[in-house]
Parts: structure tokens; C-alpha cells; sequence
């Protein structure tokens, strides 16, 4: 066997051989060679139920919300309209039938145990007003999916620019912006956001009434929630900076720019896509939050945690108030959250399919 | 193999497994037996199932998606059909396994004495800890460690790579198992440290009256160690028989590829260039007599006119010149975290003419990667001096080295790390022209595609994406990559060891002909001894950040000076399974000198 290699068997043309060599690679593949990584994620995403289910509920959600008018002008009435004739101004809870309101044996109201539910009103009444559930429901679903897609863009780029540049740099500069990561996910946020919108006089930068309101909650929470973003690039970039590519880049005479843009960046879209789909849930319930304790949006807009903060003086005599809120911040964090965890898992090569 | 019932009995396994692109059947009717105390190699290349039968021969794939047919019989229990319980008990008692990797199959939190004795007392509950723990002692004495009474102690990140195997192999031994399976033992380790593991295998073996189940990709590893082989493809197995059969006289035309395509360390360079260009002189009057004027007809834009080939003339000035080079890195570590200087490199320096090879082998941490780097000015030298083409590059600037960048190239190690995941194969190449300036988007395409047709690949793969290549199509086109600026010299860092043998292979044979047609220059890095051989010029035997020996190939091969050249020699794996054997008991007898 000292013989040199000469069997002619093993001597197709160069590059012949390659694919029989390895069947493995080829075999587990199907015929999908072109396929990008995307599609071969999409195809992932597909197979898995409750990704596909939630992504479905996502998308109608912001359907809903941006149809609203329409929905609202076939399904209900405007949700500012106020619909008094339909409540008992003792309780201030909706009439079971609004035609014979009063009981003829007691001369009391007949309140609706299912606060209004009809025809004319899908989700009932608002107590005290009247106001249509069902059309504040839809509008409510503006606000808060408007400010949570807002606040989570600037929380990408925030974080995505100080990220890679702390990954990329490392050094001093890596441990400055980390610091500040440190110092800005450790300030009391809730109570920052209180003080700023009691201060912050009307029409600052040309902003008043809710316009003023949507934009300072976006800054708020865009402004502190960029950590959660950024650790994650940062984190990503510092390994991506070893790979070789990097340094084959770098040997054909590439600069910072070029690496930075064309050959980091497109590897960290994917990441980002599925934090921001994480971090929109969070944003939801922190809009919520802030409405909650009244300072959020200027009534008579609606919004999800306003109307839940108003349900609440309700909860014994009508408990149903809070149900459709509730239900619809429940239904939507949930949805957005799943969805982010199917796209990780899509996109993600360790998880198995 | 006096006995009569062979310990191990396989008869057509078949294991799949559901992907979402359908089922993959990564066993397909493999059948074979050891004898008791006998010796079995699986050889395949990557894909090739022989993994997938080692953890099947454990009843490793419980609880998974694949679904097994066929039997498996161990010391004449059915693995196939037994519950958990009965799998339990087997493993460890008559079949234990030695995996590849011993920085990961070692649980980095206990001692390696914890672990020695849970190994032993899951199987013996009722044995003390005392009783245990002697047999530790003398498990890891059998293996070869030294001074096993202290050493139990200790965790597993204080041993090398090459001993933290001999503790998995002696925890593998804690039962006196019948079968020992080791998958993929020295594939992780240096060549003298794989000599090492091997010889320790093959004297259990003997001593003890094991079965030995040795995995491998390849072929020499196993060639002097085991008495029967099986050569499996595709799940399947091509060929069975008595090694030394199989090695000299293979009957299936894979095998004989296979073999064909394994390096050997006592082919010189002249001898391999040789067959090579005779084989493309013969394959290209191929393919002529097919194209016909098919060729002449193509043109329509100018052809990549390669630069003339230059053989290298006596007195021309080096293209390279490397002058006592140093690398130190600083270390965070020993006490209070103070840093440490570390030279990976210390002091390195050598000649390197136009038209040539270079070949520079060590083992790992000897500095190679690092003295590529440096050249490649991927990083900056401590000491020392680096001129290329006359002109001092070792502190030049990042800005004004970029134009020198296009006359240096490299290609990386690992095919999967060295592209871009979310950039097509034409943009990765094309990128190096649009960064020297290029901004013609048709002419980069052109050039590149035709480039992919140089490499052996095709014009239509542009637009795909690194993932639909298998190892050896992207280190072609990482090679493709680094050719595109047309180079004159290229630095190969490992360029074949992540590949199978087949494709290392023509990726060898690749790289000498662009040399011929380019007129190449190569700094050619490897821990391989034969690959390097077979390809260099001079080679450089590093260790320790040193060049021990430097010299004209043929010389340094076949009559090395240094001691540790010879070491490693005498330690590369040999595809003659009698010529292995004499080796092994040289170093036996070297080691009872010692």
C-alpha cells in the first residue's frame, strides 16, 4: 500500500465528486438548494400550529385596529356617543330592556346581568355613560398597538446602533455603553414616566393634547426598554466579530463600514426580528400600565388600560366590564408572544424540526 | 477470538429519521459481528450512518424520532427490544462507549474520581465508596496515568486533551465491560497524542479480551488497531472483510477511492504532482474531444488570463521574507487577575520564493495559526519583521495596506465559518472587487462566474446561499474568494482538515493546479503531516511558537533531523496495517526507555 495514488476510479473531474461525497449535507436537504434561509425558516414556521395560529390573531388584531372606523361605522355607533336612554342613572348600569326599563312590582330599575349585550352593542355598554364597548374596544386597540409598535421601533434602533458599536469597538466604549445599559434598566421607570408627563408642558415640539401624550410615552418607554435590544446584539456581535468571514473581509481590504454593514449586520436582522416581536407585548402592558394610573392618553380617547382602570369602580355589580379589556390585552400579548417564539424557533438552526 | 458467540450481533439495522423535507435513512441494512476480544473498524465519511450505529449499539436514539429495525444483539441481549431498565444495566456492564470529544464528555463540575466511581456504582449499588473508588485507582493506573492516587482528585480542566480521553477510556473500564465502542477517539487530539490513545486501545484489547468497536473517518487511524472492517456509504456497507484484505486487495470501487484519496505521508511532492498533472493532462484531452469547437465559440468576454506562470528563478529577491517574528498575547488569569504575557510565536523566520510551497506542520497551540495571521497582517507582530516584495508591511497601516491586500490572500479552516450564512456565494466573492474599487456590477458578475466554473462549480450557483454547499463545494469557493484579486501569495490555514477524505483530496488537487495555472505562491498551514508533504515545497516543523526544523520536504520526511519530527512521524497513522503495527512497537520500546 506505499504505492502513490494512482487509481484513476477516484479521478472524475474536479468537483464531480464532491456532492456523491457527501451524501449527508445533499441528503437531509431535499432538493431545496436554492432556498434562502428565510424560506427554509417560513417552511419551519409553517409546520408549527401555534406560531401559525398566533401570527394569524396578530395580524387580524392590527387589521382590526387600523379598520376600526369602518368596523365601528357597520357594527356599532361612534365610541364617544354617549347612550344614556340606556342606563339607569341610580346604578349607572345598563337596562336589561330599555323599552320597559323599570319592574311594575317594584318601580326599580332592571339592570342587564350581561351589561348590555345586543344586537345594536356587540361587546354592551360602557356604565355610567353608555359608550359603545365594542367601537372603544377597536379604537382602544389603535392606541395601544401604535404606541407599542412606536416605542419598540425606537427601542430597535437605539439599541441595534449602540449595540453594535459596543460589540464591534469592545474596549473602553463596550464598557461605557454597558454601564449605561446597567444604569438605565435599574431606574425606577414607572415613576420617571409619572413625573415627566405631569411636567411636561403643552405643545412642546409642536405636540399637544394626545399626540403629545402617544409621544412622550413612546420616548419613555423607547427610551428605557433600549437595553433589552442592545445586550442582545451587543452579545451577538462580539461572537460574529470572530468569525473568519470577518477576517476574510477583512483580508480582501475591507474597512469597518463595509463589516459592519454588509457582513455583521444582515446576520443580526434576524434577532432582532424576533426580540422586537418579545419586546412588543411588553410595551402593550407598560401602555396599559401607564393609562391604568391616568397618565396615559386624555379621555374621551379610549384606551385598553383605561378602560380598565374605569371598570374597576364595577367589579361587583358588573363584573363583565373588565372581562373584554382584560381579555383583549390578554389575547394580544399572548398572540405576540407566541409568534416571537415560533419565529425564534423558525429561524433558530440548534432547534430541531 | 477463540470464542464461539460473537459479543456484538448486527443484522440489518435500519435507522430513519422524519426531517421535514421526509425521512432520512441514515442506516440501511447494515449487518456485522465481533468476535469476543476481536477488533471491528467502521469507516465512512461524514453522512456515512457510522455515528448513528454507535448510538444505536448504546440504545442511545431511546426517546428520539428515529425509528430502528433490524436487531442488535450485545453479549446475546437484543438491545432493539429491551426495556429501558435492561438498556440501563447493559450500558456501562457490557457495552461501554468512549466518545470524541473528552473536553465535553467529561462533567467539568465533579473530580474525575466522582465520576470514576458513580460509573461504578450505578452498576454495583451495593459496592462501598472505598471499594469503588480502589478500582478507580486501578482503572486509571491501567490507562496510564500517572500517579492515579493524586490525580483522582483532580478535575477534569486540569488534564491535557490526550489524558482527559485515557479518563474517559478508564471510566468506560470501571465494569470490565465485554465491548468497548469507541467513536471518533483521536479525532480531537494531536498526532502523537492519537498514537497515544490508539496504542493504550489496542493493549486493553489485548489484556483485557475486549470487543473493540472503533469508529473513525479514517482509515489509517483504524488500519493498525482492529482485525476486520466494515467501509459504510450512505448508510450502508459497501464493504466487509479482514483489514488487511480490504487495505490491499478492496473489491468495491469506493473503497478503492477512498483509499486512493487518503494522503500518505511516503508519497513525495514530486511523485503526487506528477500523477496529478498527468491526471488533468488526461482529463482535459476528455473533455476537448467532448466540447469540440464547442469552445470557441463561447468567448464574448475577455477571458481570466492568469498570470504567467513563474518558475522560480535563482537570486530573485524572496517574495516573502519573515524575520524573526514574535507574537505575544496578554492573558487575564493566575493571581488576582493579573495579565500574563503569552508568546504564541516566538521568533520565526524564513524565505519564501515565488512558485512555491511552504508547508508549515505542528500540533496544536505550536503558533501556526498565529504566524499565519501575522503575514496575513490580520494582526500586528510584537517583534520582528515582515517584508513582502521588498517592501515592509509589519506596522503599515490599516489604510495603506488595503492595496497590498489583493497580492496576499487567504483561505480559512472552517468552510462554515469562513462564509457569510446571509450573503450569496457571488456577492461573497465579488465583494473583494467591489472593495479594491471594481463598481461595474456586470463585469464583477462575469468574472466571478467564471471563476465558480474555474473552482468546480457552476456559473448558476451565484445566487445561492452558503447552506445549500456541502464542506468541500464552500472551501471551493472560499478558494475562489481568495483567487479572485489575483493573489501571488495565498496562505492556507487548514484548508482541508474540516473535510472528508475524498474532498480533501480534490481540494489538494485543486490547489496545485491553480498553482500551476496562477503561478501561486503558498504558505500552506496543516497538522496533517501526509497533506503537507504532498503539497510543499520546504516545510517548517513548528513547536511551541518555534521552528524546529525547516527544510526541503523530501529531506525533512525522510531523513528528519530533530527528535520531534521524528516523533511525529513515527506517529502519523499508516494505511499498511503491518507497517502500523511495527510502529506501534517502536514507540513501545521507546516508551520503556523512557
Amino acid at each position: 500500500m506505499s504505492a502513490p495514488s494512482q487509481a484513476p476510479e477516484s479521478a472524475g473531474p474536479a468537483g464531480v465528486q464532491d456532492a456523491a461525497a457527501e451524501p449527508g449535507v445533499r441528503a437531509t436537504r431535499g432538493g431545496g438548494d436554492n432556498r434562502s434561509l428565510r424560506q427554509i425558516a417560513w417552511q419551519r414556521l409553517r409546520s408549527d400550529k401555534v406560531a401559525m395560529v398566533s401570527g394569524v390573531v396578530v395580524v387580524l388584531l392590527i387589521l382590526a385596529a387600523i379598520l376600526a372606523p369602518l368596523l365601528v361605522k357597520w357594527f356599532g355607533y361612534p365610541p364617544t356617543q354617549f347612550h344614556q336612554d340606556l342606563i339607569d342613572p341610580a346604578t349607572r348600569l345598563p337596562f336589561k330592556d330599555p323599552d320597559n326599563p323599570y319592574d311594575p312590582d317594584t318601580g326599580f330599575a332592571v339592570t342587564d346581568p350581561w351589561g348590555g349585550i345586543s344586537a345594536d352593542h356587540l361587546l354592551g355598554l360602557e356604565p355610567t355613560t353608555g359608550r359603545d364597548l365594542f367601537s372603544r374596544l377597536l379604537y382602544g386597540a389603535q392606541i395601544s398597538l401604535l404606541v407599542a409598535f412606536l416605542s419598540t421601533l425606537l427601542c430597535v434602533v437605539i439599541g441595534t446602533v449602540l449595540g453594535i458599536i459596543a460589540g464591534y469597538k469592545g474596549g473602553w466604549v463596550d464598557t461605557v455603553i454597558s454601564r449605561a445599559m446597567d444604569i438605565f434598566l435599574a431606574f425606577p421607570l414607572m415613576l420617571f414616566a409619572i413625573a415627566l408627563v405631569g411636567v411636561i408642558p403643552e405643545g412642546v415640539f409642536g405636540l399637544t393634547g394626545n399626540g403629545l401624550r402617544v409621544g412622550v410615552i413612546v420616548f419613555i418607554i423607547g427610551f428605557f426598554n433600549w437595553p433589552y435590544i442592545a445586550r442582545i446584539v451587543r452579545g451577538q456581535t462580539l461572537s460574529l466579530r470572530e468569525r473568519e468571514f470577518v477576517e476574510a473581509a477583512r483580508s480582501l481590504g475591507a474597512g469597518n463600514r463595509h463589516i459592519l454593514l454588509k457582513e455583521i449586520l444582515p446576520n443580526l436582522v434576524t434577532p432582532i426580528i424576533v426580540y422586537s416581536t418579545l419586546l412588543i407585548p411588553t410595551n402593550i402592558l407598560f401602555e396599559a400600565a401607564l393609562s391604568f394610573l391616568g397618565v396615559g392618553i386624555n379621555p374621551p380617547t379610549p384606551s385598553w388600560g383605561k378602560m380598565l382602570s374605569e371598570a374597576v369602580d364595577f367589579y361587583q355589580n358588573g363584573p363583565y366590564f373588565i372581562v373584554f379589556p382584560g381579555l383583549a390585552i390578554f389575547i394580544t400579548v399572548l398572540a405576540f408572544n407566541l409568534f416571537g417564539d415560533g419565529l425564534r424557533d423558525a429561524f433558530d438552526p440548534k432547534t430541531s424540526d | 477470538m477463540a470464542s464461539t458467540e460473537p459479543v456484538v450481533r448486527v443484522d440489518d439495522l435500519r435507522v430513519t429519521f422524519p426531517t421535514l423535507d421526509g425521512d432520512v435513512r441514515a442506516v440501511n441494512g447494515l449487518s456485522f459481528e465481533v468476535p469476543a476480544g476481536g477488533a471491528l473498524g467502521i469507516v465512512g465519511e461524514s453522512g456515512s450512518g457510522k455515528s448513528v450505529t454507535s448510538l444505536a449499539l448504546m440504545g442511545l436514539h431511546r426517546g428520539t424520532k428515529a425509528s430502528i429495525t433490524g436487531s442488535i444483539e450485545v453479549t446475546g441481549k437484543d438491545v432493539v427490544a429491551a426495556t429501558d431498565r435492561e438498556l440501563r444495566r447493559m450500558r456501562g456492564n457490557d457495552i461501554a462507549m468512549v466518545f470524541q470529544d473528552p473536553m465535553q464528555s467529561l462533567h467539568p463540575q465533579y473530580t474525575i474520581g466522582d465520576q470514576l466511581v458513580e460509573a461504578y456504582r450505578v452498576h454495583h449499588p451495593k459496592a462501598s465508596r472505598a471499594q469503588a473508588r480502589k478500582r478507580a485507582v486501578a482503572s486509571l493506573e491501567r490507562v496510564g496515568i500517572p500517579e492515579p492516587g493524586k490525580r483522582i482528585n483532580s478535575y477534569p480542566h486540569e488534564f491535557s486533551g490526550g489524558m482527559r480521553q485515557r479518563v474517559v477510556i478508564a471510566m468506560g473500564l470501571m465494569c470490565e465491560p465485554k465491548v468497548l465502542l469507541a467513536d471518533e477517539p483521536t479525532t480531537a487530539l494531536d498526532v502523537t497524542v492519537q498514537a497515544q490513545v490508539l496504542d493504550l486501545l489496542d493493549g486493553l484489547r489485548r489484556d483485557l479480551g475486549m470487543g473493540l468497536i472503533l469508529v473513525s473517518h479514517d482509515l489509517a487511524v483504524v488500519a493498525g488497531s482492529v482485525d476486520e472492517v466494515v467501509v459504510m456509504r450512505h448508510g450502508e456497507a459497501v464493504e466487509r472483510g479482514d483489514v488487511r484484505t480490504v487495505l490491499s486487495a478492496p473489491e468495491h470501487p469506493y473503497t478503492r477511492a477512498l483509499l486512493a484519496a487518503v494522503p500518505r505521508v511516503e508519497v513525495s511532492r514530486a511523485q503526487r504532482r506528477a500523477a496529478d498533472r498527468a491526471e488533468r493532462a488526461e482529463r482535459e484531452r476528455g473533455v476537448q474531444r467532448a466540447e469540440g469547437a464547442d469552445a470557441a465559440e463561447r468567448g464574448g468576454f475577455e477571458p481570466f488570463t492568469p498570470a504567467a506562470p513563474a518558475a522560480p528563478a535563482d537570486g530573485e529577491a524572496p517574495l516573502l521574507r519573515v524575520q524573526d517574528v514574535a507574537m505575544c498575547f496578554k492573558v487575564r488569569g493566575g493571581l488576582w487577575g493579573r495579565t500574563m504575557d503569552f508568546w504564541a510565536v516566538k521568533g520565526v523566520s524564513f524565505d519564501l520564493h515565488r512558485g512555491e510551497t511552504l508547508g508549515v506542520v505542528g500540533e496544536s497551540g505550536s503558533g501556526k495559526s498565529t504566524l499565519s495571521r501575522m503575514v496575513m497582517r490580520l494582526v500586528e507582530p510584537t517583534r520582528g519583521r515582515i517584508e513582502f516584495q521588498g517592501r515592509d508591511i509589519t506596522h503599515m497601516p490599516e489604510r495603506r495596506l488595503r492595496p497590498l491586500r489583493k497580492d496576499v490572500q487567504m483561505v480559512f479552516q472552517s468552510p462554515y465559518s469562513s462564509l457569510n450564512p446571509r450573503v450569496t456565494v457571488g456577492d461573497a466573492i465579488g465583494t473583494a472587487l467591489r472593495v479594491q474599487g471594481e463598481r461595474d456590477t456586470k463585469k464583477v458578475r462575469l468574472r466571478v462566474q467564471e471563476l465558480l466554473e474555474r473552482v468546480g462549480l457552476e456559473a448558476a450557483h451565484y445566487n445561492r446561499f452558503p447552506h445549500a454547499f456541502s464542506g468541500g463545494q464552500r472551501q471551493r469557493i472560499a478558494i475562489a474568494r481568495a483567487l479572485i484579486l489575483k493573489p501571488k501569495l495565498i496562505v492556507c490555514d487548514e484548508p482541508v482538515s474540516a473535510l472528508d477524505v475524498s474532498t480533501q483530496d480534490q481540494v489538494l488537487k485543486l490547489l496545485s493546479e491553480l498553482q500551476d495555472d496562477f503561478g501561486l505562491t503558498y504558505i500552506f498551514v496543516a497538522h496533517d503531516l501526509a497533506v503537507v508533504r504532498q503539497i510543499s515545497d520546504r516545510v517548517a516543523v513548528m513547536k511551541q511558537g518555534e521552528i524546529v526544523e525547516l527544510g526541503d520536504s523530501d529531506g525533512v520526511y525522510e531523513n528528519p533531523r530533530s527528535d520531534y519530527t521524528r516523533s511525529l512521524l513515527n506517529a502519523a497513522p499508516l494505511l499498511d496495517p503491518d507497517e502500523a503495527r511495527r510502529h506501534r512497537a517502536e514507540r513501545e520500546v521507546a516508551r520503556a526507555a523512557l
